[in-house]
């Protein structure tokens, strides 16, 4: 598929995608896909041997709609970008973590953390593809699979805007000194979303450092069908 | 000579206020009580128990959105600065009698949606009755010590936003209120998107977008509704918030059938 070097991560501004997650927790990634990288993990939706499980999200009173985890190996494509986004984004963690408080220090590569994961018994690979149709939706959720977290996570957004459905906007709350903020973030076909898996430090009132609390969630897509892909840096149990 | 503009509560309007009501169509009494009867009433109330909001376009004319946006800058006696866990942004109290068109829309809705929340409170099982008008409603919470008009405008600048809500104040409560947009999205601001939230019992929450342009407006749940589970009706808690404006500025309307006190 693609290699390593055509995936354009070098070409974002790392500085202000940086103060967009220290600011508010997420930050977007233009185009990080193109339109047949997109149709082609979409259109592989329903094949079979890619994936390790099928979960339809009202059995568990998770929404509406369903997602399947991808089986290792990963995808080319997704496997590749996972190793080089949590390249990027492995700093901002360890700092985040610094002001928090927490004594967690993640490894500078992603195997050395999926190292760790797998031996605390965090085995199973957590790289996800959601589908959703008319009325489906996910209901705010935090991704947490066992004692080994990265703080951030990816989401891809697949399908068109518009052309391909109509609503589910990704929606993601944040709750701190006692009121519950919403953002709703715009995202076009190919546009990657790095958020906030459950904590950050935020920017005191006064002075220091307080922690805020995020959770993210899909609201009712109207019409059509909806993809994206979610990259998770921690396995699950 | 007088313009041709209803009079119901011209007089009684403040000094302060531009009158809202222009000689046209859209802001008689009549075509107004008209129109709000001629909505699909049962598509609503099966919309309000499913989803627990119910949009409805094009209530207010571009005439009435601009002039009600205008009050705003003439309100600064009733201006609440948002801060801290409410958000950020500012908040314009109305006064009671509302302004024209306002009054006679929040009173003919009223008429209509007082039959879903009585039914509402009936599946709950929740002993009280609504009567069947505003106007007694109101008396009703003035004797509960519930004087405080609770309708407002809000205007939200750059960054921006209101928190997720729900006005609960006082033992008169009426599950539902209508919410609407003045501003124009992607002309006037962006950002600035209406959301709701839907908590069930054991359950996470949903999220839900109300897809708003100028002028629409959208009955919601005030804070709770009756849901219809397999093994009969719970109560779940409705929020309503606005995220963040990313650009301009957005100036919205609420209006509650009941006061705080």
């Amino acid at each position: 598929m693609t290699s390593a070097s055509t995936i354009p991560l070098a070409n974002y501004d790392w500085h202000t995608i940086r103060s967009s997650l220290d600011d508010s927790g997420h930050a977007v990634l233009p185009g990080l896909l193109t339109q047949a990288q997109c149709q082609a993990l979409s259109c592989a939706y329903d094949e079979h041997g890619r994936y390790r499980s099928r979960i339809v999200m009202a059995r568990h009173g998770f929404g509406r709609g369903e997602y399947k985890y991808f089986s290792y190996p990963l995808p080319a494509l997704l496997d590749q970008l996972r190793h080089a986004l949590y390249s990027r984004l492995v700093p901002i963690a360890n700092q985040w973590n610094q002001q928090l408080g927490l004594c967690a220090h993640y490894p500078d590569r992603l195997d050395g953390f999926l190292a760790q994961c797998h031996a605390a018994g965090q085995t199973r690979p957590t790289p996800l593809i959601l589908q959703y149709g008319a009325g489906d939706y996910n209901c705010l959720h935090q991704d947490l699979y066992g004692e080994h977290v990265f703080p951030l996570q990816t989401a891809i957004l697949l399908s068109a805007p518009e052309r391909d459905f109509t609503g589910g906007e990704f929606v993601i709350t944040e709750s701190a000194s006692g009121g519950q903020q919403i953002e709703v973030i715009p995202l076009q076909q190919g546009d990657a979303l790095i958020f906030t898996v459950n904590q950050r430090p935020a920017q005191g009132l006064r002075r220091g450092t307080r922690k805020v609390a995020m959770r993210h969630g899909v609201s009712v897509v109207h019409r059509g069908r909806r993809h994206t892909v979610g990259l998770i840096f921690h396995d699950a149990r | 000579m007088m313009p041709a503009k209803p009079t119901l509560t011209e007089n009684r309007v403040p000094a302060k206020f531009d009158p809202i009501a222009r000689p046209s169509i859209h802001s008689s009494p009549d075509m107004i009580t008209n129109s709000i009867d001629r909505l699909d009433w049962m598509t609503i109330a099966a919309q309000l128990d499913r989803e627990g909001y119910a949009l409805l376009p094009g209530l207010l004319s571009v005439e009435q959105t601009d002039s009600l946006a205008r009050q705003a800058a003439n309100m600064e006696l009733h201006r609440e600065i948002i801060t801290g866990g409410s958000g950020q942004g500012e908040r314009f109290f109305l006064p009671e009698p509302l302004p024209s068109p306002l009054d006679v829309i929040r009173t003919h809705f009223y008429m209509h949606l007082v039959r879903i929340a009585n039914r509402w409170n009936e599946v709950l099982q929740t002993p009280d009755r609504y009567p069947a008008n505003l106007e007694q409603f109101l008396d009703c919470n003035r004797d509960c010590g519930q004087a405080r008009a609770l309708s407002h405008l809000n205007r939200l600048g750059k960054a921006d936003n209101l928190t997720l809500q729900q006005y609960t104040d006082g033992n008169q409560i009426f599950p539902l209120q209508i919410v609407a947009l003045l501003s124009k999205p992607g002309a006037d601001f962006e950002g600035g998107e209406m959301v709701m939230t839907e908590q069930r019992p054991r359950m996470q929450s949903r999220p839900m977008v109300l897809p708003l342009r100028q002028g629409d407006a959208a009955i919601i749940a005030t804070a709770q509704r009756p849901f219809q589970g397999r093994k009969g009706y719970y109560r779940v808690q409705t929020r309503h918030a606005i995220s963040r404006v990313r650009r301009g500025e957005r100036i919205g309307l609420e209006l509650l059938f009941h006061n705080a006190p």
